[in-house]
């Protein structure tokens, strides 16, 4: 539970003329207030990209990167960008790929000491400073969405050394984490985590609130109210390799 | 081990001592590291310590609204300000990267003095006061010797630039240039003489404020559209109009279908319903086409075929002259293929595409309502022929009554907020001067010895820089106004913001004439300042380099391409780095030196006597804020009166609390401030309206008459300014055939196009292919040094092809470019380079593989190198590179740098003596090519 | 008691070039190997070319390659402890050793690949029952525990006897015998060969599961399709009996100190263990290639073919088929009686296969998980192109010097274990 977390405001707008037409951002910002006030056991967070939407600009690649100061190496969601056919009969499928946060996920069991974990909440957590650093998990992962720090920086190759933007802490999982040789999250495996310390402060992953084609939805899967189940209704879904049975949060509409 | 990072450096050093490889002073650039946080600290207490700003992004010129946290002073965070509607708190990579411009080693940091020869690349630092010292020296000799014409201020990719040319028109110089005169003026042309605007874009920006039947104002997010075809225009990877990027796409889930006419399949039109893949430099063709298709099948009474809408006879003049010259071409035949122009089977003939989908197309946009047709940079404004095709483009809007239809196309220039400040362009328009012509003294302002209006390109509204280097080597010759007859010299370029030596039509041109020399050994051109923040090939010919706080150090304005009037700010997030100043900053230090130099025009009360901080000039300039006019449907204030200028705050004009001067037709509320702004979460929003146009006072019209023009009031006016002094033909403009403007329906055929023009024909089969250019997610030619964007690729045109390699970075410092100690080794396949996109059939015929380097070579003799990428998404024959990512000679662009060698430039290839006849534009997407193994 | 002197071993590099210059080489080993120790101490795993896309290397496939030789040679030494083949019975005591010196060699090695190696003791306190990799963990530390008895209570008569002797090895003898002056009796004798005894019986299944482990910590995952088999576990343990055979058999060929008739025997009995294990691997090896590529369809396709005919084609050809099998074949067999012929052949297979190993790890992480991954966001780290940087081979030259110095040491201070009886 995130009580006692003091949570965002809400950015107020003019009201729309349609109030089904409001800011998509707004209204999820809404949606997650209602998860919230819910015990974690009963949210469900998940993700709905809406691949008709997407416009393959990778600003949500860069988002997260900004958000959780990543640096070289480390990456939670690149857009794959898949081209078929020959010309002039092509198609180019734009496919961006957070953490599936797998209901099942292949990840938890293998790590050897428990670092990695599923929260009641459906996110797959990483404990940094338990992980050990073997990469197993990285292996057991179907979808790459694990990579590890290996402890450099984007200064390495312009000037030597962190520049200044890499010395700003992380936040991820509500703790502070300033990248220091040696220490977490260095060495460790890293992951998207559906910005959880945003969402602890009722705002939304940064990959959502930036997305450019407006492409992004996020919520609780349990709240059949939320935006991310609403935009489900009559529109034709995946989940990425459904196959193997991990069941993702993170759905696909076609 | 568990070691702190002095801990860690204190390792280093005693480890640099065994390993050579790691090298004396990997540290040495470090940036500030000293922090109050540990891991400790408590997230709320951090939270509590970011401190957020409103302010907007200038990575590109999109200028979206931002939402920017810093955390001791340092960015942390960027996001979208959801409180703009222009982009209503998205954000693209870029946009996102923008932490990587401001902290990048590879900024500049200090004034700097050449000390080698231009385009050395060796400097000096200076300090500020030395600098303005020396420019000024320079500037005052410059005046006497040759008069204040003899500068040229380009204030370049910016559209802050308004103190340096305040700076500069009050020295006494007309030629002040920007952006437009480099990038897109031909597409802007048909817009500027039918409707005196400039930007014709969709109606997509939701949400847009609009005033309800109950009077309140509400935020409308639906979209009216049914139809957008882009032509040579990429907006989800050229992201200049942001909500083009979620609008296209909401729109097409509301069932508008999406056109996308492009060489290439872009990731626009990996999203359109539709994609036609014509052939470069014929997209006056297939408009040409649509429109005949429009009027010769146009049936008012039938629905299936009513595909004009009269209404536009009402708002406009000159239409039967246009359609008749536009008919009269109709019979006759082109000599390339022996076919009636315009037809379908000609244009199929041209274009490439099938005849029955130009007749598709064309009975698809007239019959679909709202439509809109929107054009680009490379399909019209970067061909010779581009006026053509935004004059007829801009028609087809208008007589298929989509125009400011909710919907349809907005001209953006039209209804946007003014944040025009004082740019002293009223002062030297009014300013007298004297000059000696042909041995008698004649009287004159200033303004009439603009270098190009009265010289070899009257009808340029916007600077024609793709003949600059023309102008350099000759001098300004003045054919027309009070000066005809006299001529004067280019003896100094001041570059804020503009990369011209490598982003120009001609490359190679540009550094030949700023190196160029006199008998005496010294340039010709005597001034090269360069004003910039980052380190480029211009910057390297410069005598001056001067560092300008950037964009998230500054102050400035953002108005950009909304469909309402918007207006927010961009104020200072972090201090400026090293010794980099704003630009009311450095324009007050110039003026300074300048008076300082003795020059009589500079007075304080025009400069550092009335603007003391940044905060006082745009104040000023948003004086003028919005500076629209209440007219539409549904009209914004019909609690004011219609047809009234609209100036002040939105809350004012809500509140009624306001001025009317009906003598002037004006409506004054309070006035916007950057306090306002600040205090309301950095953006100023008035309410939308449509049909702006219909208005009686002729609305949102801003032509002389008042009325669309189909007859071009405008040329008239310049044809009659050139017969006033002697009727000589602008050399450009003889090229195509005529002897003045068309004031009509005109049509003349793009250059270096062996499919249209019958003098390039011979080209056809020993030159296969044809070279255009399409842009990546970088903004061209400043920020190949981000690290992100070089980690992302798109367009097959920005790929991971970089080989193996190992290098020292270099930097520019205080000795003036220093190599970083340290080896740096970027490993094949992690880093995107400027790639040639070439077809894989083509590919397979010329037995080339992914990968390949091959050189281009034009009939000019001109190459250039690159790496080939084989694609299916490019129609055979021609060849795509990005603009500004390859070839670059400036150690400033960090690991694109180290790549020069294998990546290509079309700037190299591209005719430097042809620009278009009427705006002056390089014709950057006009070239054939053949490709040689390398 | 009359004080003895210390036991002189015959000292082949007094007289043989080649054990000068294998001298020589350890120096450069040792040199090389600190240097790779001090890299990556020191940073965070930046000298490494491994990468996210391909999280493992060549410290990984070395781990496998040494924990294997460790069950190897344990398991051969069963062959005396558990299963009393008196022909082997001289050699017991030095397998144990050898078993014991490469499993600490593994430990380190993995410990150095983990990105923080200060929290390896989380597995026995965060108990994760499902991780095949925390089974490894806890088999080790059982197995480490296991051996380092067992090789005591072999050692201990051994201990007892020796106190007298001078220098190193008495004052060795003297601390690991606890303040034991009288020689063991028969009773304690047979106590040690009972303790020995049951232990090494323990250790059988023990060495089974966790070899075979390491194999299913491999063949588990799901997601990568080369090694999601069910013969990984099985091709791990032969590997593991062949290496450790063959490495024992070349340290007894090279260095055994009296090379007589029946250090002959041995040696040619051992060869023949060899040659059968090697030809049992190779079965296995054809079956895990020929049944994924037989109809060249299928998920593992596109790796095994990188691995057969990509850019390290060489590894596979060269390296472990024509070094490791062909060339060994033809020495195990055409020179079967020559002890010279055996040892390299020894030498041959346990060098060679290392690139085995990495071939057993690095192909399943060959191609993306998804498609086109490779081009979506770039970095050094995120590659599908993994060659072991030279400090990663420093590294793994600090282990082996280490594991060539403790044998070395071992043998000086425990001259029992090379053959030689204390009275
Ligand atoms: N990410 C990013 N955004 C930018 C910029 C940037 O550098 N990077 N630059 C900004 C600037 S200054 C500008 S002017 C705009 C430019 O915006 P755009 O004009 O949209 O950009 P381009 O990609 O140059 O050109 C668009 C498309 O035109 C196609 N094309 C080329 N020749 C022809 C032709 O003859 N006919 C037709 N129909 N199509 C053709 C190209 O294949 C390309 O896909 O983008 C702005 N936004
Ligand atoms: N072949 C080919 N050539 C082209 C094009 C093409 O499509 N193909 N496109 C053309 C077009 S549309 C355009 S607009 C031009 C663009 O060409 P330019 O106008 O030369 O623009 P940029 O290349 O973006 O260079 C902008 C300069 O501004 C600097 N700068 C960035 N931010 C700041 C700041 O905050 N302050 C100051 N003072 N300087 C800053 C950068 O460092 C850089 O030197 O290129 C044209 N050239
Ligand atoms: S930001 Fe949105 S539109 Fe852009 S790539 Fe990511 S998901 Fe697609
Ligand atoms: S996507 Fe990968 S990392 Fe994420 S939960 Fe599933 S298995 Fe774990
Ligand atoms: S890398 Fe960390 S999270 Fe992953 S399996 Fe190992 S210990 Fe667990
Ligand atoms: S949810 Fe957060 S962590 Fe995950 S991809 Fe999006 S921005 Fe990154
Ligand atoms: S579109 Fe341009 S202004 Fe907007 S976020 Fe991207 S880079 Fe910045
Ligand atoms: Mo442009």
């Amino acid at each position: 539970m995130s009580a006692g977390i003091k949570l965002s405001p809400i950015p107020t707008l003019p009201p729309p003329v349609d109030p089904s037409q409001e800011d998509i951002t707004i209204v999820m910002r809404r949606d997650l207030r209602r998860a919230l006030a819910k015990p974690i056991e009963q949210r469900h967070w998940g993700m709905v990209i809406d691949l008709q939407r997407c416009t393959g600009c990778q600003g949500c690649t860069i988002a997260c990167i900004n958000e959780n100061k990543l640096p070289p190496g480390v990456v939670y969601r690149p857009v794959l960008e898949n081209v078929s056919g020959t010309f002039p009969n092509v198609s180019k499928q734009f496919l961006p790929r957070p953490c599936m946060q797998c209901e099942d996920p292949p990840c938890v069991p293998v790590c050897p000491v428990a670092a990695t974990y599923k929260r009641p909440d459906g996110i797959v957590a990483i404990d940094y400073d338990v992980c050990i650093g073997c990469r197993y998990c990285i292996t057991a992962c179907p979808y790459s969405a694990r990579t590890f720090d290996w402890g450099e920086f984007y200064g390495d190759a312009v000037c030597g050394a962190p520049t200044a933007y890499e010395e700003v802490p992380s936040l991820e999982y509500g703790k502070v984490w300033m990248r220091e040789p040696g220490t977490s999250p260095i060495g460790n495996t890293r992951k998207c985590q559906f910005c959880l310390e945003r969402l602890d402060h009722g705002e939304l992953p940064a990959c959502t609130e930036t997305c450019f084609g407006r492409a992004t939805y996020f919520g609780d899967l349990n709240d059949p109210e939320a935006l991310v189940n609403r935009v489900r209704q009559d529109r034709q879904m995946m989940q990425l390799k459904s196959d193997l049975g991990t069941n993702p949060s993170v759905f696909y509409l076609l | 081990m568990k070691l702190t990072r002095r801990q860690f450096i204190g390792a280093s050093a005693t480890a640099a001592a065994t390993y050579s490889f790691w090298g004396i002073g990997r540290y040495a650039l470090a940036q500030s590291r000293s922090s109050a946080i540990s891991d400790a600290t408590p997230v709320d207490k951090v939270l509590r310590e970011e401190k957020t700003f409103y302010t907007s992004d200038a990575f590109c010129a999109s200028e979206c609204g931002l939402k920017v946290t810093t955390l001791n002073g340092v960015i942390s965070t960027i996001y979208g300000n959801v409180h703009v509607p222009y982009n209503a708190g998205t954000i693209c990579a870029k946009g996102g990267s923008g932490k990587q411009v401001i902290y990048s080693p590879y900024r500049l940091k200090y004034p700097m003095i050449r000390v080698g020869a231009r385009g050395e690349g060796k400097f000096r630092r200076a300090s500020w006061s030395e600098a303005a010292a020396y420019i000024a020296t320079r500037l005052e000799h410059i005046k006497k010797q040759y008069g204040p014409e003899s500068v040229i201020m380009d204030g370049g990719d910016m559209t802050d630039q308004d103190p340096y040319w305040r700076l500069f028109y009050t020295y006494g110089t007309p030629n002040c240039a920007q952006h437009g005169a480099i990038c897109d003026t031909p597409r802007r042309f048909g817009p500027q003489v039918i409707e005196g605007g400039m930007r014709i874009e969709p109606d997509l920006m939701r949400p847009v404020l609009v005033r309800q039947p109950d009077g309140s104002l509400k935020n409308d997010y639906s979209y009216a559209n049914k139809m957008v075809i882009y032509v040579g225009w990429n907006p989800f990877v050229a992201t200049r109009i942001n909500y083009e990027s979620r609008g296209t796409l909401a729109a097409k889930a509301n069932g508008a279908k999406i056109v996308v006419v492009d060489p290439a399949f872009s990731n626009t039109a990996a999203q359109a319903d539709w994609w036609l893949p014509i052939r470069p430099g014929t997209d006056a063709d297939l408009f040409a086409a649509m429109l005949r298709y429009i009027i010769s099948n146009n049936s008012p009474g039938d629905p299936e075929r009513n595909y004009i809408d009269p209404t536009f006879l009402e708002y406009s003049i000159g239409w039967p002259a246009f359609e008749a010259a536009f008919r009269s071409w109709w019979n006759k035949t082109d000599p390339v293929n022996g076919l009636p122009y315009f037809s379908l089977e000609w244009t199929a003939q041209r274009t490439g595409l099938a005849a029955s989908d130009i007749r598709e197309l064309a009975h698809e946009f007239g019959s679909t309502k709202p439509a809109a047709l929107v054009w680009g940079m490379n399909g019209t404004g970067h061909h010779f022929n581009g006026e053509v095709v935004s004059t007829i483009g801009t028609a087809l809007n208008v007589i298929t009554g989509n125009f400011d239809a909710p919907g349809g196309v907005i001209d953006t220039a039209l209804v946007r907020s003014n944040k025009g400040g004082n740019n002293a362009s009223d002062y030297i328009k009014a300013n007298p001067a004297q000059r000696v012509v042909n041995g008698k003294t004649v009287t004159g302002t200033s303004w009439d010895l603009e270098m190009d209006n009265n010289g070899a390109w009257p009808a340029a509204f916007w600077g024609a820089l793709g003949a600059y280097p023309k102008q350099f080597a000759e001098g300004v010759q003045i054919q027309y106004g009070p000066f005809a007859g006299y001529s004067y010299p280019i003896k100094a370029f001041v570059v804020r913001g503009g990369n011209p030596i490598l982003s120009a039509s001609t490359k190679d041109r540009w550094s030949e004439v700023v190196t160029a020399k006199d008998a005496s050994g010294a340039y010709k051109t005597e001034l090269m300042v360069c004003i910039d923040t980052a380190y480029l090939e211009t910057g390297m010919y410069a005598d001056v380099i001067l560092p300008e706080a950037s964009y998230f150090e500054r102050m400035g304005l953002s108005d950009i391409y909304p469909s309402e009037p918007v207006m927010y700010l961009r104020q200072p997030v972090v201090e400026p780095l090293f010794e980099a100043k704003n630009q009311v900053e450095i324009m007050n230090l110039l003026a300074k030196a300048l008076h300082d130099a003795g020059d009589p025009d500079i007075q304080a009360k025009d400069f550092w006597g009335k603007y003391h901080v940044q905060d006082d000039f745009w104040n000023e300039a948003l004086l003028k804020a919005p500076g629209t006019t209440n007219v539409g449907k549904p009209l914004p204030y019909p609690h004011l009166p219609e047809g009234y200028k609209l100036l002040g705050t939105p809350d004012s004009l809500e509140a009624g609390r306001v001025q009317i001067d009906h003598t002037k037709q004006q409506v004054q509320g309070d006035p916007v401030t950057v306090d306002w702004l600040r205090a309301h979460n950095g953006v100023a929003v008035w309410p939308m309206a449509w049909y702006r146009q219909l208005a009686k006072s002729g609305g949102i019209i801003a032509t002389k008459s008042g009325k669309m023009e189909f007859q071009f009031g405008e040329m008239e006016k310049i044809n009659a300014f050139m017969a006033q002094s002697g009727g000589k033909t602008p050399y450009m403009l003889e090229k195509t055939g005529m002897s003045q403007f068309p004031t009509t329906f005109f049509w003349y055929e793009t250059v270096w196009n062996p499919y249209t023009n019958s003098n390039y024909a011979k080209y056809r089969d020993e030159y296969p292919f044809q070279l255009i250019s399409g842009r990546i997610h970088q903004s061209m030619s400043a920020t190949q040094y981000v690290d992100w964007l070089g980690r992302i690729s798109e367009e097959h045109l920005w790929m991971p092809l970089n080989d193996d390699k190992t290098y020292h970075p270099t930097v520019v410092d205080a000795t003036g470019g220093r190599q970083v100690a340290g080896v740096h080794r970027l490993r094949a396949g992690a880093w995107s380079i400027a790639v040639i996109q070439m077809n894989a059939a083509d590919g397979r015929h010329l037995g080339l593989q992914t990968g390949d380097v091959v050189r281009l070579r034009n009939p000019l003799g001109l190459e250039t190198r690159g790496k080939v990428w084989l694609s299916e998404l490019i129609r055979p024959g021609v060849l795509r590179v990005p603009p500004g990512a390859g070839n670059r000679m400036t150690p400033g662009m960090g690991q694109t740098y180290e790549y020069r060698n294998i990546t290509p430039s079309s700037n190299k290839l591209l005719d430097p003596d042809l620009s278009s006849p009427i705006t002056g534009m390089s014709s950057y997407n006009d070239m054939v090519v053949k490709v040689i193994k390398a | 008691m009359v004080r003895q002197g210390p036991v002189v071993l015959h000292r082949p590099w007094q007289r043989n070039p080649v054990v000068i210059l294998g001298f020589v080489l350890w120096v450069a080993m040792l040199a090389f190997g600190l240097q790779g120790f001090v890299e990556r101490m020191q940073s965070d795993a930046l000298f490494s070319d491994l990468q996210s896309w391909m999280p493992w290397g060549l410290w990984v496939a070395s781990y496998i390659w040494f924990i294997g030789l460790s069950a190897g040679s344990f398991l051969l030494s069963t062959l005396v402890y558990v299963f009393g083949l008196k022909r082997l019975e001289r050699v017991g005591k030095l397998a144990l050793v050898v078993a014991l010196i490469t499993l600490i060699m593994a430990m380190m090695m993995i410990a150095f690949d983990v990105g923080h190696m200060s929290r390896l003791f989380e597995i026995y306190y965060r108990p994760q029952f499902h991780s095949m990799m925390a089974w490894m963990g806890w088999l080790y530390g059982a197995y480490f525990l296991l051996l380092v008895f067992e090789t005591y209570f072999v050692l201990h008569a051994d201990f007892v006897n020796g106190r007298a002797l001078a220098g190193g090895q008495g004052a060795v003898a003297r601390f690991l015998s606890f303040g034991r002056r009288e020689s063991l009796t028969e009773r304690d004798l047979r106590r040690d060969r009972r303790i020995v005894g049951v232990l090494a019986t323990i250790g059988i299944p023990l060495a089974f599961a966790f070899h075979g482990g390491v194999g299913a910590l491999f063949g588990t995952v799901d997601a990568r399709d080369v090694w999601h088999t069910g013969l990984y576990p099985i091709i791990f343990l032969t590997g593991a009996f062949l290496t450790g055979g063959a490495l024992f058999t070349s340290i007894f060929a090279f260095f055994w100190p009296n090379q007589d008739g029946a250090w002959r025997e041995i040696v040619l009995t051992l060869a023949k263990i060899v040659l059968v294990l090697l030809l049992f691997d190779v079965l296995l090896e054809w079956a895990d290639l020929s049944i994924p590529l037989w109809y060249g369809i299928g998920p593992e396709v596109a790796e095994l073919k990188y691995m057969l005919f990509g850019p390290f084609w060489w590894s596979f050809w060269g390296v472990s088929l024509t070094a490791g099998v062909i060339v060994p074949l033809l020495l195990l067999t055409i020179g079967r009686n020559s002890p010279k012929a055996i040892s390299w052949a020894g030498v041959l297979i346990v060098v060679s296969y290392l690139a085995t190993r990495v071939n057993l790890v690095v192909p399943g992480l060959q191609s993306p998980e998804l498609p086109n991954l490779q081009y979506s966001y770039h970095d050094g780290r995120l590659l599908y192109h993994y060659v072991p940087t030279w400090s990663e081979w420093e590294l793994v030259l600090f282990v082996c010097a280490l594991g060539i110095a403790l044998l070395v040491i071992a043998a000086r201070v425990l001259p029992s274990i090379m053959g030689r009886e204390l009275s």
